[in-house]
């Protein structure tokens, strides 16, 4: 890990002081307090949205986001093992306020939307931003959601789910360390987006959740919390924006000469706590804690570059094991042989793919984590990569399940869970990269366009075998039966469309054993005449 | 003086560099000055609104994107982007460039008599000294640098002009060291292009016949105005200060990109050697990022009460370059370098009131330069792996290739050998150095020098020329052309087309010449149909770079020779210049079995019988 050199909480939160955001953003609610209404209006190029903040209720009972009904945060992505939930009073209020049914009109053809509030109106403001971000297709606007003095709005798996949706760096909330209202005592409340803690001496940004999480923690033990700090912020708003007319030096003593020492200096002075001070001691800490963490996104998404040079090889021994397949006189295809795995071949090929897993699976956990360039994923270069991957490891992966798969358990490749979630990832990716124009293919592509074919021919295979059983009723046959025709038609489609590789076609495939297989059992049958039946085109399988 | 040694420039170029300054106030656009053996060209300052924002520039900067044809080098090789200048400042420059001109005629005849010549202005002059400069060296330097003496340009007080790109080409071209420019601690002006025109227009008139030193003074001076035009512009400036700081250290944290995306920030950049001056001393600072963080820093006041003077003085010191002038013999010299800047108090920086923080922005962009140094070394380190794989591609590759009589483009379609195997990991390894490269450029983690390294564009070259061939037989071996399509629209990575532009811009620029003008030339010399035609058909066309010869023939080979004619043509002929030039590996396409041959031998017997490479497939 490279040394950490500068030290920029401190220059961010400058940052964000010195821009008409921040002192727009705070007319604007100024304004909506005073009137107790939502405010909306064009500044330069920018809509401001402002939203009352209303007299403090009882807040800190947590509700379910499922509560706030249906559809209403469909994008928020939730895997937590907990649901994310909200400020059950927050999320009264939202509802009574009605924000929803006017302000996406209101808001059609803007460019760039600043949603803001102070105390319940930054929080109101917050979930008004939270239910335009995360619905199914994003807002067409850019937007930035800034509150000043808001109190939390819910727990921590809310908070990972808009961290791991990226959302997070959609928010900023300005704090004064001496308002209490924005850190809640209730230890199931976590903050999320970047904090500007600010005091009368400047400012800082946090924008780690833990570190935040810490911050409020030292300033409980530390600050004093002042009732009427709750109204200053046209104070602090006023302060750090003229901060930049005067020069800030160091007030304290010698001040550091290593560079990264002396900006944390400099910030636990913007907060205003002396050197000397015991609890400056806490609040360094809690900043270096944030500044630390890692290394610039853009510089590990170069390095990551490289490794992706570096497991290449691996991909083109896959490859060069499904041209080797191909050209073999067996006529099996990789999917079989893999399968098979009888070869010190098919054991090496085994360690390639082993090794793109782990590749593949560190760079998503990264995207997820916000580590890398948040559209990392609309860079054509992962794009390709990505799709490359998947379109030859995938059939091997498929072939692992079923080589190993308990029989008993009867799970399928694309039941819930069992599919790698790196694959879901990168068919999301590569819908969402736009589409090839769509050209006619002479001859079989290099590699089936279906990376789950396989998986798809696997569970056809035990539908007809269990149609040739004979055992079961006639209701679930005649439902298998059209699973089977519906496969077969799908199957063929492909194969019309030449998006099947020559692998699926080889003699021996188990995909050409099985059309053998149906054949046979159809000439037996009789059901030649019953298979006419027509599929609705429509119908054939989703790819 | 060790102030020479960095300039280039002595106390008596300065010194006639400012009388010259002087008498171009009331005069001509431009007056011509001639002492000591050197011709200074000085140009009129102007003190509307309308010399910085154009009439009808629409752009919140007043900022315009320059013409390639006119200034070829002034554009980035890496992302393929041209210079963006002020628009009102180019229109001065053109109206006095145009070629009956009496200042065109003027610099020929001291370019004929091989003086030096120095470009100088006050204020707004300054500005169109800067460009004045860049024509020179685009028009007379660039083309016979042997021959025509380095110009210098001197400016006092000159507002900014440029974007990055426009810095970071100077600095390609090895030309930042040409320019100095004097600024006197508080003086607006300088500051001025960082303010967005919105946050000034109204404040602008009056500060500006304020700013005029041949304003006859009737009225009493309004305060308010002068201190909020202040504000507004120190305002903007700390703005894209710390916008600028933050992602030189931070690389574009999300939230940041987010804020930053909200922001109309200024586009200019510093670009030349700055020299700050207080009363005792002359601090020279060369890097641009540090330059923008020191216009911000160096204008912050201690208290309130220097505060409410500062207004006043950033007005006042516009009109403080004569006495600078005159002392600059009694003055300190210092040269801010990442050596000799310290956090404490006792340096050259506490004479011009930079905070510590402000010290720390400045070590912080000098920190990203030796950073940038850092990054050339570490791919200078990878120049002996590249070299390797190359030179197995080429000395054992090929030449068992060619035994098979059909060549390692062929061969490696195939990939029936462990050979083809080892090829490919080869071809792969050397994608992810270059793409690693690019990826730096892009970023702008080199330094600007770097693109124009010969050794580096060389290297570039033969990797282009050698590995090309084996990307495009990966396309078509995997029949991309089919699914995602043609190569040249869809497949051909960037690293190529990058090393494409490094290499035309090295041979193309002493003509004064862009590599697409180039081309089309060629083209329209084989007679084969209008320009506009031409265009059309090869829109997207393998012909545009030797190394993309193949592409075009798998493109080529799969149409009916009617409809692609014109392209069969423009390929035969392109062909022979390629080979000259070792685009194209003539021992290659001429085998037996190569796919090039086959398929020429499939064109109809009368196309076969005029064709100039009738010989060479006999």
């Amino acid at each position: 890990m490279e040394e950490c050199r500068f030290e920029t909480s401190e220059l961010q939160a400058s940052f964000m002081s010195s821009t008409p955001l921040f002192t727009d953003s705070w007319s604007l609610c100024n304004v909506a307090n005073c009137d107790g209404s939502i405010k909306i209006q064009d500044i330069d190029r920018i809509t401001y949205v402002a939203v009352p903040a209303v007299s403090m209720t009882q807040l800190g009972d947590l509700v379910g986001l499922n509560v706030a009904g249906d559809g209403f945060f469909p994008g928020l992505a939730s895997e937590e093992p907990l649901p994310p939930m909200l400020d059950a009073s927050i999320l009264n209020l939202f509802r009574e306020l009605k924000i929803k049914p006017g302000l996406k009109l209101k808001l059609v053809g803007k460019k760039l939307v600043v949603i803001t509030g102070h105390s319940t109106g930054g929080a109101l403001a917050a979930l008004t931003a939270l239910w335009l971000l995360s619905q199914p297709s994003p807002p067409s606007f850019r937007l930035i959601c800034i509150t000043f003095g808001s109190p939390l709005l819910g727990n921590q798996s809310l908070s990972t789910s808009i961290s791991r949706s990226r959302l997070a760096h959609n928010f900023c909330h300005v704090v004064s360390i001496h308002d209490h209202v924005p850190r809640s005592s209730n230890e199931l409340f976590w903050p999320f987006g970047t904090y500007l803690f600010c005091s009368d001496n400047g400012g800082v940004c946090l924008d780690n959740v833990d570190s935040v999480r810490r911050m409020f923690q030292v300033l409980n033990a530390t600050v004093t919390p002042n009732i009427e700090e709750h109204q200053r912020y046209e104070h602090y708003v006023f302060t750090l924006s003229h901060m930049f007319l005067k020069s800030r030096s160091f007030l304290d003593g010698n001040i550091p000469e290593n560079s990264y020492e002396a900006g944390l200096a400099l910030a636990v002075e913007a907060l205003g706590f002396a050197s000397d001070d015991q609890s400056s001691v806490l609040v360094k800490e809690c900043i270096e804690r944030a500044t630390r963490i890692g290394r610039a996104p853009i510089l590990r998404s170069v390095e990551l570059s490289n490794e992706l040079a570096n497991v290449l090889p691996a991909r083109l021994e896959i490859q060069w094991y499904k041209d080797r397949c191909d050209a073999s006189q067996e006529q099996l295809g990789y999917y079989d042989c893999f399968k098979r795995y009888s070869l010190k071949r098919d054991y090496k090929v085994n360690m390639s793919r082993k090794r793109l897993a782990m590749f593949w699976d560190r760079v998503l956990e990264m995207v997820e984590t916000n580590e890398l360039p948040f559209d990392i994923h609309l860079w054509k270069k992962w794009i390709y990569a990505s799709q490359f991957y998947q379109l030859l490891a995938e059939p091997l992966d498929i072939a692992n399940f079923y080589k190993n798969r308990d029989i008993q358990s009867g799970g399928h490749y694309l039941d819930q869970g069992n599919r790698p979630k790196r694959y879901e990832v990168i068919d999301k990716w590569w819908k969402r990269a736009r589409e090839p124009e769509k050209c006619v293919r002479s001859t079989y592509a290099t590699a089936t366009q279906d990376t789950c074919f396989w998986a798809k021919l696997e569970e056809a295979k035990e539908w007809l075998n269990e149609v040739k059983r004979e055992g079961s009723d006639a209701e679930r046959r005649a439902l298998l039966w059209e699973k089977i025709v519906r496969f077969e038609s799908y199957a063929n489609k492909l194969e019309k469309k030449k998006e099947v590789s020559v692998d699926v076609l080889a003699i021996n495939s188990s995909y050409k054993v099985w059309v053998r297989n149906l054949k046979e059992f159809k000439l037996k049958m009789d059901y030649g005449n019953r298979s006419e039946m027509v599929i609705d085109e429509s119908d054939a399988m989703e790819t | 003086m060790a102030f020479e040694a960095l300039t280039g420039i002595n106390g008596d170029h300065i010194t006639n560099s400012w009388i010259a300054s002087k008498r171009a106030y009331q005069t001509e656009p431009f007056i011509r000055y001639e002492a000591g053996g050197t011709v200074y060209f000085s140009f009129r300052p102007s003190f509307t609104a309308e010399a910085y924002f154009a009439t009808g520039n629409k752009s919140p900067f007043g900022e315009i994107k320059m013409n390639r044809v006119e200034f070829p080098c002034m554009r980035s090789i890496g992302n393929d982007v041209d210079a963006t200048v002020n628009e009102a400042f180019l229109k001065n420059l053109q109206v006095l460039i145009a070629p009956t001109t009496s200042f065109h005629d003027s610099v020929k005849s001291a370019v004929d008599r091989r003086q030096q010549i120095v470009f100088t202005g006050h204020s707004l002059g300054g500005a169109t000294a800067i460009l004045a400069t860049v024509w020179y060296l685009e028009k007379y330097l660039i083309r016979s640098p042997n021959d025509v003496p380095e110009p210098r340009c001197v400016t006092f007080g000159a507002p900014l002009v440029g974007d990055y790109i426009f810095k970071h080409a100077l600095g390609r071209e090895d030309w930042s060291r040409f320019f100095v420019n004097f600024v006197t601690r508080f003086d607006i002006v300088p500051r001025i292009m960082l303010s967005r025109k919105a946050s000034i227009e109204q404040t602008m008139p009056y500060v500006l016949e304020q700013l005029d030193p041949t304003r006859v003074s009737t009225q009493e001076s309004n305060e308010r105005t002068i201190a909020e035009f202040y504000k507004k512009v120190m305002k903007d400036t700390s703005t894209v200060a710390l916008q600028a700081v933050n992602q030189l250290i931070g690389n574009g944290e999300a939230f940041l990109e987010t804020l930053s995306s909200f922001l109309e920030l200024s586009p200019y950049k510093p670009a030349g050697t700055f020299v700050f001056s207080t009363e005792k001393r002359l601090v020279a600072v060369s890097n641009s990022d540090a330059i923008l963080q020191m216009l911000s820093y160096t204008c912050q006041s201690k208290d309130d009460q220097e505060l409410s003077l500062i207004p006043f003085q950033s007005i006042r010191d516009h009109h403080g370059y004569e006495q600078l002038v005159q002392s600059i013999g009694n003055k300190l010299f210092n040269h801010l370098n990442i050596h000799n800047l310290s956090l404490d108090d006792e340096n050259s920086l506490n004479d011009l009131g930079v905070s510590t923080r402000g010290r720390q922005c400045v070590r912080a962009a000098l920190e990203a330069e030796k950073q940038r140094v850092e990054n050339q070394k570490k791919i200078e380190a990878k120049r002996g792996k590249i070299e390797e794989k190359l030179t197995w591609i080429e000395k054992e590759y090929k030449p068992k290739c060619q035994a098979h009589k059909n060549g390692y483009y062929d061969s490696f379609k195939v990939s029936n050998e462990e050979n083809d195997f080892k090829a490919n990991v080869k071809r792969a390894e050397l994608a992810g150095i270059f793409d690693e490269v690019l990826g730096l450029v892009k970023k702008g983690q080199l330094p600007d020098g770097f693109e124009a390294s010969k050794n580096w564009v060389d290297l570039a070259t033969s990797y282009r020329r050698l590995i090309e061939p084996l990307d495009i037989s990966n396309y078509h071996r995997h029949l991309k052309n089919e699914d995602t399509g043609p190569y040249m629209l869809r497949g051909r990575p960037n690293r190529y087309i990058y090393a494409q532009r490094g290499h035309e811009h090295q041979i193309f620029k002493p003509y004064g010449m862009v590599g697409k003008d180039v081309f089309w030339s060629k083209v329209n010399d084989f007679n084969l149909g209008s320009l506009p035609q031409m265009q059309e058909i090869l829109k997207i066309s393998g012909s545009e770079c030797g190394s993309c010869f193949w592409a075009e023939v798998e493109e080529l080979k799969g149409k009916p020779y009617e409809e692609v004619e014109v392209r069969v043509k423009t390929l035969e002929g392109l062909l022979d210049g390629w080979i000259q030039h070792e685009e194209v590996d003539k021992k290659e396409i001429f085998l037996e079995g190569s796919t090039f041959r086959k398929w020429w031998n499939t064109l109809p017997d009368n196309h076969k019988l005029f064709s100039p490479l009738r010989e060479l497939m006999m």
